[in-house]
């Protein structure tokens, strides 16, 4: 591990501590809120580094996942009255499911028509959620509200096992074999099959990863907000805040994500409360700069390793 | 009474303005290799300055068409000079996301300005309808219809027969070729992404006598664009207006059949299941050759 790998686990930690720090403090409530809100973005850039990082698959419709996940929680905790436990379980493998099954065909394209592709799927989707009966239409659906242990930090930690769970997934996939075959198809897919690497079965794999991480974060946020609609479950701003995150930090290295997780989000949440209706203007201009000059992320930018 | 014969007519209406409209979108595309995701928010820039000269100035929808497309020509030349065109050599991906962030400019721009509301350009001479035989015809959309198809046509020369026009085909074709014979590629690049941009905003300029808009209409035109351009192939002029006249027909039979609201969803299923299986079109080649 090198120094930023251990900063970030000792940075995690510290997040895992400060709800007990910030117990008696005023404005509590509104942190826990901010922090649980910066995980999931976490979870979700940690989730699209493993696709797009290590194989090299841009999925910019990750959110379709997110939906995915949020979606079978809320049907089946309101229409079904399942208990969250095994709704937030299904939800995790029903979107790794669906992920398998259009892996297949989906993954022969490339670059940006991967990446429109998989945002055309997200945006089908809403549409699909928004005239079918059963997932309530373009109202919505309404969960019930979570009371008992741990009422206002439940969430908080649920974020926090899942972003810390992702990366240490990244940690492993960084130095295993599973990340050389991953990182393999990212520099030369062509090469990599010849040398016997099965191409179609590890790039289904990085993208089955990334929709389990990311259908699981859509269902603890459906759980969270309680009431979900298309857009929020499926928003294209959120497609977009997680590449920006992911372009920060530094894409293809296991602390990046973090860092740019926790900047973009502490960033905007700063913006929105000073000025909130420039909020989509300036977001627009953060992500036309990040591309323009940060190709490679800060911490790219900082070890100045090869570009990926 | 039958419906199918209006419908096929509200279809062709509809299509030649289709056609049009995402001409910018494969023109870009086909030749600069960029899925421009911004382009239907340049279309709705492109309505509201033609809402404001018309409110304002009392500028005809159909003179400021000049105008418009000049202004649209003018920010797509600098945008691909001054930012798009320094990152040739990035991933396609990053340009892609770049131009979801302009996207994302210009249309929390628009509504920071003009805020939600729906508006539209009401010119008199477009209002009401003509009777022909069974058929109603729409004034509004018989003369979007017919300028559409004029410029169309008046690309389709351009590009045929001008010096540049021709430049652009030879860059589409073999950038080393067209390099060998004198042809700059960076300022066909900027020329294209000009041209493009303009058609988007004229086309937003028509949109706007057409239908009612909003700041977030943007969305829904960029697919609807990508869908033509892919339908009908990155082949040539005449591939938008079959791709035009397509999803022309898909929107009109849905939306009667199944309801409006399913319309955007098969447009979307569409444009999957189709980059997909043909990542290439439908119909047709890859280049403006």
């Amino acid at each position: 591990m090198d120094k930023f790998e251990k900063s970030a686990l000792f940075f995690l930690l510290i997040i895992a501590l400060l709800p007990v720090l910030l117990i008696s403090a005023d404005s509590s409530a509104y942190w826990i809120r901010v922090l649980s809100s910066t995980l999931m973005l976490s979870a979700l850039v940690l989730a699209q580094n493993i696709l797009l990082g290590y194989t090299g698959y841009p999925a910019f419709g990750a959110v379709a996942f997110f939906g995915i996940g949020g979606y079978t929680t809320a049907v089946m905790m309101s229409k079904l009255q399942l208990p969250f436990w095994f709704s937030f379980i299904t939800s995790g493998l029903v979107a790794t499911f669906c992920a398998l099954i259009i892996a297949v065909p989906l993954m022969r394209l490339k670059s940006h028509y991967f990446a429109i592709t998989t945002l055309a799927l997200q945006l089908a989707l809403m549409e699909l959620v928004s005239n079918l009966e059963l997932t309530g239409g373009s109202y919505g659906i309404n969960l019930p509200i979570y009371r008992g242990f741990l009422e206002s930090y439940l969430f908080f930690y649920l974020f926090w096992s899942l972003v810390f769970f992702s990366y240490l997934l990244n940690l492993y996939i960084d130095k295993s074999v599973l990340g050389y075959a991953f990182k393999a198809i990212r520099e030369d897919e062509e090469a990599a099959a010849s040398l016997g690497v099965n191409t179609l079965l590890f790039k289904s794999l990085s993208f089955a990863v990334m929709a389990l991480i990311t259908g699981s974060a859509g269902s603890i946020y459906a759980y969270w907000i309680t009431y979900i609609d298309p857009p929020s479950m499926f928003d294209p701003l959120l497609s977009v805040k997680i590449f920006v995150a992911l372009l920060i930090g530094g894409i293809g290295t296991t602390s990046g994500p973090l860092l740019g997780a926790f900047f973009l989000e502490i960033f905007s949440e700063l913006l929105w409360s000073e000025f909130p209706r420039f909020h989509g203007v300036l977001l627009g201009i953060l992500v036309v700069i990040t591309v323009f000059l940060l190709p490679r992320g800060v911490l790219g930018f900082i070890s100045k390793s090869p570009s990926p | 009474m039958d419906l199918v014969p209006q419908l096929l007519l509200e279809a062709l209406l509809l299509g030649g303005f289709y056609a049009f409209m995402a001409i910018g979108f494969s023109l870009v595309w086909g030749v600069l290799g960029i899925l421009n995701l911004a382009y239907g928010s340049f279309l709705i820039v492109g309505a509201y300055i033609a809402y404001i000269l018309y409110n304002r100035a009392g500028v005809d929808p159909l003179l400021s068409l000049p105008f418009v497309f000049a202004v649209g020509f003018t920010v797509g030349f600098l945008l691909q000079k001054f930012l798009l065109g320094k990152l040739s050599e990035r991933e396609p991906f990053m340009i892609l996301i770049m131009t979801f962030g302009i996207d994302m400019f210009l249309s929390h721009l628009v509504n920071l300005i003009f805020g939600a509301d729906i508006r539209s350009i009401d010119v008199p001479y477009a209002e009401g309808s003509f009777i022909l035989g069974n058929l109603i015809i729409s004034k509004v959309k018989l003369i979007t219809f017919i300028i559409s198809l004029f410029l169309t046509f008046a690309l389709f020369i351009f590009l045929k027969v001008s010096w540049t026009g021709r430049a652009i085909r030879a860059v589409a074709l073999d950038i080393e070729g067209a390099k060998l014979v004198g042809i700059n590629p960076l300022m066909i690049f900027s020329i294209t992404m000009g041209i493009g941009t303009g058609v988007a905003m004229a086309a937003g300029n028509l949109f706007g006598v057409l239908q009612g808009f909003n700041p977030f209409e943007g969305g829904p035109i960029t697919v609807r664009a990508f869908l033509i351009s892919i339908i009908g192939g990155l082949g040539r002029i005449e591939s938008a207006l079959v791709g035009g006249l397509f999803l022309g027909v898909l929107e009109v039979f849905i939306s009667f059949n199944l309801g409006e609201s399913w319309k955007m969803f098969a447009s979307l299923f569409l444009m999957v299941v189709i980059l997909i299986l043909k990542p290439r079109g439908l119909f047709g080649g890859k280049y403006y050759g």
